[in-house]
């Protein structure tokens, strides 16, 4: 399941994969699998991308559950 | 929790799939080490002598992983620590050893009712020592659970 919202947030705001990455101390690679759904962050993680991208938990990683089950 | 002092260089994601390979690398060298012990046991004619080293190293890996799982109050993914599993357990284990002590016996020998009475009596031996060790450390691990538990609930 994609994380569209975190991918969305991210260029809302104007910032590349790798920037991000460099803000919150993972690898490119980390954030893409995160936006593409390949790889589910712990919660330390998820807050750390909230915070750089200035969001709650609930704006970037609730889903509903009709998208959940997508 | 204890901190290591030399920088982790991989981020959450890349600790994690090194994890799953060093945990692929695991069991594959315990797999490979069984067999070769099993095979080295049935093809050379003195073979203590030469798999002494290897079991050594094996016995000491199977005796850390027991300890560790049943310090953290693990068992197994699949199986259950009641009397039926471990029974059904030291049965497969002492019919495989017994199994390996025939081709072993009958190798050197060639004797097949000498053979099939050594195969059934270590057989014998390693169905009642796994079924003693089982049931001892299932009992040991239950008590472990019940201590872990009350900690979490204490704190």
């Amino acid at each position: 399941m994609k994380n569209l919202k975190l991918k969305f947030a991210r260029i809302e705001k104007d910032i590349s994969q790798i920037e991000l990455a460099k803000m919150i101390g993972v690898t490119r690679q980390t954030i893409g699998m995160i936006e593409s759904g390949d790889y589910n962050p712990s919660l330390k993680l998820c807050l750390a991308i909230c915070k750089a991208l200035g969001k709650t938990l609930d704006d970037l990683f609730w889903e509903d559950d009709e998208n959940e089950e997508e | 929790m204890k901190k290591n002092k030399v920088k982790n260089n991989l981020d959450e994601m890349q600790e994690q799939k090194l994890l799953q390979i060093e945990h692929n690398c695991c069991w594959f060298s315990y797999w490979a080490l069984f067999i070769s012990l099993v095979v080295q046991m049935i093809i050379s004619d003195n073979a203590l002598q030469y798999v002494i080293g290897e079991l050594i190293v094996f016995l000491g890996l199977c005796v850390y992983f027991c300890v560790a799982c049943i310090r953290n109050g693990i068992w197994d993914r699949r199986l259950k620590a009641d009397p039926k599993t471990n029974l059904i357990a030291s049965i497969v284990a002492g019919l495989i050893m017994a199994v390996i002590m025939f081709i072993m016996f009958y190798r050197r020998s060639g004797m097949p009712v000498g053979s099939i009475c050594a195969g059934i009596i270590t057989g014998g031996i390693v169905f009642a020592i796994c079924l003693i060790i089982f049931t001892i450390s299932a009992s040991i691990y239950r008590k472990r659970l019940d201590e872990l538990e009350e900690e979490v609930e204490t704190e």
